[in-house]
């Protein structure tokens, strides 16, 4: 219903363009990776493990949005689990989500975790989650 | 770095709240949690999910208050953080919210009824076909009406004057509109009132009273919907939908708005929404689309809101039979 031409408020920054696409592998899954830092997709791109897949397809989604208006500080990492959905989060102003019915890993970084411990450290966690079975909770 | 805690959302609790027409089944592992939810909790459980908004309350231990809102969305997914303790993570495909709190945050009626329950509907409702529109809401005789108009336009002040002038309050800010027996109907969530510090020039019953920081950072008296002495209503049947559009002479006029005018109007405060939230999109435009069929007038005024407040009492007074129509 939307008319396009018209400037519609976007709160909660769900369309920050993510210009930085890349494809790869992990373990046998093809990857699809969107963000709008180049530095945490060159990191992720990178990282070990990961290799191209041949055409560009993918079967899992990521988007991580590189947030420098999120709160900073903090090192806990907390994580809730309910049913499909996996939410990791670190210090005050990291969230990524896990999405293991859609495929999908869906996050905002804040700008004081680096695209190296994002790498190392955050994302491994997230990937657990991605993998594990979803809760049996009530639909 | 700290540990990471695995936390899963227990259970054991269960509540049905009405939110604004909206239908919520609670679960959390906190039993003093219903306390807080009180104003909202039905006598009864429901007997199932279908059609309603499910929330899963993690509770932990810890004192943590809640810090300054951060809001975020991704896809179908929305994230509302009040510090680390504090979390809120909204599914909109599967009509779910997900959440971690501190137990001082549990035990927090405000924060419960004047934060999240409005921003939960806010997120989810129009998944559940109940629409967040940005205007007031009053009832004055059995008869809704709608106050539209751009941050600054002197909603807050207006609707304090028409309660002033007789009106009961639904709402002043966010009106939540969702169909029942195929009417139109405005809930609002008895929310406080917010009106800019230069309210006290209209309204000397603001004296003594603080001027806080709201949600989206500007100051404000933050008071009591009835503190006026009007009546609170939960909602109200609109019949009628007037924007207001401040100018510098002291005097107003009225006039009408086509349903296509208006429909831009409201359409053009909502939020996009991604593709991946295609019905709700749709089930969104169908309830604008009502909203817009409503009676609309635009209402230029100046001067006191005491005196906008006569304005529109009279011309709804005089337009009876045209918006009962």
């Amino acid at each position: 219903m939307n008319n396009a031409n018209t400037p519609v408020p976007d709160l909660l920054r769900r369309f920050i363009a993510t210009p930085h696409v890349s494809t790869f592998c992990i373990g046998d899954t093809p990857v699809r990776l969107e963000t709008n830092d180049p530095v945490l997709a060159g990191a992720i791109h990178n990282s070990t493990a990961l290799c191209e897949t041949e055409n560009g397809s993918a079967t899992s989604h990521w988007k991580l949005i590189r947030d420098e208006q999120a709160p900073c500080g903090g090192t806990e990492i907390t994580v809730l689990s309910a049913g499909p959905l996996g939410i990791l989060l670190f210090g005050f102003g990291t969230v990524i989500a896990a999405d293991r019915e859609r495929r999908e890993i869906l996050g905002f970084v804040a700008a004081d975790l680096s695209a190296e411990r994002c790498v190392t450290m955050v994302l491994p966690l997230v990937l657990e989650l991605f993998r594990a079975p979803q809760e049996t909770l009530p639909q | 770095m700290e540990m990471a805690s695995i936390e899963t959302c227990a259970h054991g609790y269960k509540h049905t709240l009405q939110v604004a027409g909206a239908m919520c089944i609670v679960e959390t592992n906190y039993p003093q949690l219903e306390s807080s939810l009180r104003d909202w909790t039905l006598p009864t459980l429901a007997s199932d999910n279908a059609g309603r908004v499910s929330m899963q309350i993690f509770v932990s231990a810890g004192e943590e208050a809640p810090q300054r809102a951060h809001f975020r969305g991704l896809h179908h997914l929305v994230v509302a953080s009040f510090g680390h303790a504090n979390i809120f993570v909204f599914d909109l495909l599967r009509r779910r919210v997900v959440a971690r709190v501190s137990e001082r945050v549990a035990r927090d009626l405000y924060f419960w009824n004047q934060l999240v329950l409005p921003i939960a509907i806010g997120v989810l409702g129009p998944t559940v076909g109940v629409v967040p529109v940005h205007c007031a809401s009053l009832c004055r005789e059995g008869e809704g009406l709608l106050v539209a108009g751009v941050s600054g336009a002197g909603k807050s002040t207006l609707t304090a004057a028409l309660v002033q002038s007789g009106f009961d309050y639904v709402s002043d800010d966010w009106t939540y509109l969702g169909e029942l027996d195929n009417r139109l109907v405005a809930h609002g969530m008895s929310a406080h009132m917010k009106l800019l510090p230069d309210a006290i020039l209209y309204f000397p019953e603001l004296a003594g009273r603080p001027v806080t920081a709201s949600l989206g950072g500007e100051l404000a008296y933050v008071v009591e919907a009835d503190f006026l002495g009007g009546r609170v209503v939960r909602w109200c049947v609109p019949r009628c939908c007037i924007f207001l559009e401040r100018t510098s002479r002291s005097q107003s006029s009225f006039a009408p708005l086509s349903t296509v005018e208006a429909r831009h109007r409201f359409q053009s405060t909502v939020e996009r929404l991604p593709s991946q939230l295609s019905e709700t999109e749709s089930t969104r435009g169908e309830i604008i689309e009502r909203i817009a069929d409503l009676p609309c007038w635009t209402f230029s005024y100046g001067g006191t809101p005491q005196f906008a407040a006569r304005e529109i009492l009279s011309f709804v007074s005089c337009h009876r039979h045209k918006v009962r129509a």
